[in-house]
């Protein structure tokens, strides 16, 4: 199962060894200091030639491992993800969340902030509709995800279009690390849940696992006071098989949640992903996915929505040419066929489908045994501008045993999706707003360069900087005269933004671990002449720093203490104060069939704000959450 | 003829050479195992000496760890106990051990070995054993290229010892009254 779980990192050449404890790791006595949990999760395998471990990988990965997820007591993806030091996460309400790496945060339900890939188990989740992710669709028990990879900076030659500042690629556990069975309840000050997990063998090569879930999330309060009517209900249930033959893995997954939000919003999101990988002796592997996504969002009230059927297949081969080229390539094509309910925001064609076809090829070559140069292009054939290449350069030189320095440079995309060239907004009866026909995708070239240095036993250090060029980023502009609408979309903006981020890891004692990041970023967009409109706003607004520090500690008797602390610099475009909040967490584990959590989240404060969207937002509250376990 | 050539097949089944297969990283996370487990479980008092009594880490048979076990020893102590590794020529010697682990495969000799320890207060750990009569209290086991182990709670039980519910949660299966889980 890990080979399929980690389906596109073995394409990255970093896969299997992607587990955080493979930072550290190698003699004894850093084992030895590493937690019980990252001792099971060390892959141990020397077969897989085209992984290696994360400190040899030339680009800006964070992993969050399932350890660091338990302990932290986030429960939603949105909060996992704020463990990843290269990310920016604002949250807008209960359920809504804005993440972005590198830039472009940018409000308005998240529709633009369109420059990340999110792949859960290697199915995408950003909307083709508009090339955003609704974080309020994506619900996954913490326990049953395996670890998430955070890439900041581009992927596409690999991902393809949309992996322009990021990728956050989400891999949940197999069906053999999800047996027996559990029963969980929680509580707080703002919502309840209860989920019910059961996983179990047919036969030695055959397992499964399913689950159920509910969770209730209240609404939280405005800045005036008043309720901002966004509380929350998700059901939401899944079911996955493993079957492991031989050399083979095969797994079926499929979920189904059907969230509504108050008064009125329903929503359905289904999905069903099977994949197959098959390894070779010679370290050769080959592997398919192949899935289905509906995604269904409509308003009670008339206010229209959308429904989206996604489609997609692909494959891939990982082989080592020789002894010193690793080949990765592969395609795929994806559907998606999507009918919009024309209100006040259309789409003309209303109703359509779309086809993005893919191939991609990546070489490693290692140079000499220190220095590897990986070169690689992806081709993607796009519905509205055709023929788009990405192709990406990267060299990495292990100047010793413990230090990497690495350096890249590579040229992605964001496609023109229906928001981009098929809108027509309406406010009463006059044409605000039209999408164009001749948007070009947003480009960027980034330049990148960074160093990972392993010191000593449980310490480890990483830093990764960026210089990216920005061009027809998307733009209101003026409608030419004898146009139907007032505005059009436009690619009137270009810029660059540079920054760094950093991040550290240090094992004090075999008990006690620290864990620190930080990032800072400067933004020099510039509307071209005449362009303008709107502002910035729409496009950007990010704080210039973040930094966080969090302390994890295993105390005797079944008891683990965390605590997370981090800050946000200030936003520009509207202003919002900076802020630092707190997060503790305490757990213990009873007996060995009950667990008992308490997490306490932005402890520091009554209220804060995080994002300010069309003028007002909810305040974030404090909060308390007590939740406990049965295993069976 | 069909009876001679059962039994082969069934050891060929379930008695792969596994041993030989294992890379010097999972022997290393074992070593590192035997020196963490120490905090999730309990020993009645009566399993030292005294106080002043070393944890022992004993290795029975063959050790493919060899160093290994050492080097992660090397300044560990355990509830007050100074952690030292033991070799064991002969099973006899097994007085004093708070964990034995079982360097060896062949099922015959594990079962025996086995026995001779059942309801004595060590922790019994094998290493890829099959389900059964012949796996420890802690069984090692490489799964989804990791190493991972299970654990008979209901063998740990009759000898009196112990096993914390975190390290219970972290076990590929758990053998309770009987059942496994």
């Amino acid at each position: 199962m890990a080979s399929t779980r980690s389906f596109f990192l073995t394409a990255l050449g970093l896969a299997a060894a992607l587990a955080p404890a493979d930072i550290a790791a190698q003699s004894v006595e850093q084992l030895r200091d590493l937690s019980i949990e990252a001792l099971a999760d060390i892959r141990v395998s020397s077969v897989s030639k085209s992984s290696e471990p994360l400190s040899d990988a030339a680009a800006a990965v964070y992993v969050i491992s399932h350890d660091d997820i338990m302990r932290s007591g986030a429960r939603t993806v949105p909060d996992m993800l704020r463990l990843a030091p290269n990310l920016e996460v604002a949250q807008l309400t209960p359920t809504n969340y804005i993440v972005t790496a590198r830039g472009f945060n940018s409000a308005d339900n998240a529709a633009l902030s369109n420059k990340l890939l999110v792949l859960i188990d290697g199915r995408s989740v950003y909307t083709p509709m508009f090339g955003g992710v609704y974080w309020d669709m994506q619900e996954i028990p913490p326990e049953a995800v395996e670890r998430i990879e955070v890439i900041s900076g581009p992927g596409a030659t690999l991902w393809g279009a949309n992996a322009m500042n990021g990728v956050i690629n989400i891999i949940t556990r197999g069906s053999a690390d999800l047996q027996g069975g559990s029963i969980g309840m929680g509580g707080g000050n703002l919502g309840w849940g209860a989920d019910f997990r059961y996983g179990g063998r047919l036969t030695d090569d055959l397992t499964y696992a399913v689950h159920a879930e509910g969770s209730r999330y209240y609404a939280y309060k405005t800045s005036d006071g008043k309720s901002a009517q966004d509380g929350w209900t998700n059901p939401e249930g899944g079911f996955r098989v493993d079957w492991t033959p031989g050399q083979d893995t095969v797994s079926l997954q499929g979920d189904i949640a059907t969230p509504s939000e108050q008064p009125d919003d329903f929503i359905t999101g289904r999905n069903l992903t099977a994949s197959w990988q098959h390894k070779m002796d010679d370290g050769t592997s080959f592997q398919m996915l192949a899935y289905y996504d509906q995604v269904k969002r409509f308003s009670g009230n008339g206010q229209g929505g959308f429904s989206v059927d996604t489609y997609d297949i692909e494959a891939q081969e990982n082989v080592a040419l020789n002894g010193w080229n690793q080949l990765v390539w592969g395609g795929g094509e994806r559907a998606f066929s999507y009918d919009f309910e024309n209100t006040a925001l259309q789409l003309d064609p209303n109703s359509r489908t779309l086809n993005i076809a893919d191939i991609f090829a990546q070489d490693t070559l290692s140079l000499s045994t220190s220095v590897k140069l990986t070169v690689g292009l992806k081709l993607e054939d796009e519905p509205y501008t055709g023929i788009e290449a990405m192709p990406d350069a990267r060299l990495s030189w292990k100047a010793t045993d413990q230090i990497l320095l690495w350096s890249a440079v590579s040229r992605a995309v964001r496609t023109p999706t229906p928001i981009d060239e098929d809108l027509r907004e309406f406010g009463g009866t006059v044409d605000v707003l039209n999408g164009s026909r001749s948007f070009q995708p947003e480009v960027v070239t980034a330049y990148e360069a960074g160093t990972r240095i392993q010191a000593g036993s449980g310490a480890s250090l990483s830093l990764s900087s960026y210089y990216n060029v920005y061009d027809d980023l998307r733009t209101l502009e003026l409608a030419p005269a004898g146009s139907p609408s007032v505005l059009v979309w436009g690619n009137g903006m270009k810029g660059e933004v540079h920054g760094a981020e950093l991040w550290g890891d240090l094992a004090l004692t075999s008990w006690w671990r620290l864990r620190a990041g930080a990032n800072w970023q400067h933004e020099d967009l510039r509307f071209e002449p005449g362009s303008g409109l709107g502002g910035l706003a729409l496009i950007a607004d990010d704080p210039t720093y973040q930094a966080s520090l969090r302390s994890s500690m295993t105390l005797g008797g079944g008891v683990d203490f965390n605590a997370a602390l981090r800050t946000v610099g200030p936003l520009p475009h509207p202003a919002v104060p900076a802020y630092t909040e707190l997060d503790l967490t305490l757990g213990w584990a009873v007996s060995r069939t009950v667990d008992l959590s308490v997490a306490g989240t932005n402890l520091l404060h009554p209220y804060h704000l995080e994002f300010i969207e069309e003028g007002q937002s909810d305040r974030i509250p404090r909060s308390l959450w007590l939740e406990t376990r049965c295993r069976f | 003829m069909r009876r001679l050539l059962l039994p082969i097949l069934a050891t060929l089944l379930f008695h792969p050479p596994a041993d030989a297969e294992q890379t010097a990283l999972a022997l290393a996370v074992k070593a590192a195992y035997l020196v963490k487990i120490e905090p999730f479980v309990t020993w009645p008092a009566a399993s030292f000496a005294g106080p002043g009594a070393p944890f022992e880490l004993c290795v029975a048979g063959q050790d493919p760890l060899g160093d290994l076990l050492d080097r992660a020893v090397a300044g560990q102590s355990a509830a007050g106990h100074a952690m030292r590794v033991r070799r064991l020529p002969e099973m006899t010697d097994v007085a004093g051990c708070q964990i034995v682990y079982f360097g060896i495969s062949n099922p015959t000799i594990l079962r025996h070995m086995l026995d001779i320890l059942r309801g004595r207060p060590v922790l019994t750990v094998t290493d890829g054993a099959a389900e059964g009569d012949t796996s420890g209290m802690i069984n090692f086991a490489v799964i989804d290229d990791r190493v991972r182990f299970t654990i008979d709670d209901d063998a740990a039980e009759e000898s009196g010892l112990g096993i914390s519910s975190k390290l219970l949660s972290l076990a590929v299966s758990v053998r309770h009254e009987g059942t496994r889980e």
